[in-house]
């Protein structure tokens, strides 16, 4: 994390600021609306004389914001950043009880979506450190025994990942529509790298066919 | 067979929408049942669409279809052997189309 203070040059006071910004309901807002961001937009932080503000901002520009506020400069690398990516289905999962299909489907927790949380930040920070890519969003949604399936759906790739409810294995299969196919199974406490790395092949590959 | 809302996505059924209860992937084979008499038998009928699948496309995965009439059906049908479960629900989320839209009139 890189830190500014353009007036003042008192780091304590700018780790006070962030540490106060993160409590404060603007920052879930703001990690939604990240979601939908460009790849290489930062986010930038501050507290003015009575309240708290955030910009978007495509690095490695560093404004300043005002004579009263500090600036605070950081791309999106901890897990509370990197979950608040995937947190659009949280709810939409545990809202669901027992038999929710009338099928007799099981119904999901908080503890259920935690575990698919830790899944999805574990693979997407390890695309984030070690190749620069943001892993897309995927489609969440409850499969059979109480899994979790992670559905990528894309113009070069499909990806469906399957989650499992305990910490067994996690099965995946996915294609290029053509002949191209990655399948297999991984324990869930793994981080599948191989599974990452034909991912970011596939993103770049679609960057190349439709560059810009 | 029925499609739960919660397992549409993009107005497409989800690879999830396909899955196995005891043993197999119960569908209704339409010889003995029209898409309204499936939809007419989930618990909330509002809630569901209704996709159909080509037995041959099914077969090609390749997942076995096997008739399976019980009392209260007689078009009972399940789709078994599913070795790589991901593998396969991706491909029939892919092969599926609606017969009866959720949400609908679309």
């Amino acid at each position: 994390m890189t830190r500014f203070d353009y007036d003042t040059g008192r780091r304590e006071r700018h780790e006070e600021c962030l540490s106060d910004f993160f409590e404060k309901p603007l920052a879930s807002q703001a990690a939604r609306e990240y979601a939908a961001w460009p790849s290489g937009v930062r986010l930038v932080a501050g507290k003015g004389k009575t309240n708290y503000w955030w910009k978007k901002l495509a690095s490695p520009r560093v404004e300043k914001w005002a004579p009263q506020s500090v600036t605070v400069v950081f791309p999106f690398v901890d897990d509370y950043q990197i979950a608040g990516r995937f947190a659009g289905s949280r709810q939409s999962l545990t809202d669901l009880e027992d038999d929710w299909d009338g099928e007799g489907s099981e119904g999901y927790s908080d503890a259920d979506w935690n575990r698919v949380e830790e899944f999805l930040v574990r693979h997407a920070k390890w695309l984030l450190f070690e190749r620069g890519i943001e892993l897309p969003v995927p489609n969440i949604s409850p499969a059979g025994g109480g899994t979790v399936d992670l559905h990528w759906r894309g113009p070069q790739f499909e990806l469906l990942v399957n989650i499992p409810r305990d910490e067994g294995t996690v099965t995946f299969y996915g294609d290029d529509y053509g002949m191209e196919t990655i399948k297999g199974t991984f324990p869930f406490e793994s981080t599948h790298t191989a599974l990452m790395e034909w991912i970011r092949s596939r993103i770049e590959l679609a960057s190349r066919a439709h560059p810009g | 067979m029925r499609v739960h809302r919660v397992n549409i996505s993009d107005e497409r059924p989800a690879p999830s929408a396909f899955r196995e209860h005891g043993g197999g992937m119960s569908t209704d084979w339409a010889k003995y049942r029209t898409p309204e008499q499936t939809l007419a038998a989930a618990r909330i009928p509002n809630d569901n669409g209704v996709v159909g699948l080509i037995v041959g496309q099914v077969r090609q995965i390749p997942l076995e279809v096997t008739h399976t009439p019980i009392v209260e059906n007689q078009a009972h049908t399940d789709v078994t052997k599913f070795d790589n479960l991901a593998e396969a629900r991706l491909k029939l989320a892919r092969i599926a189309f609606w017969m009866i839209n959720w949400p609908r009139g679309q």
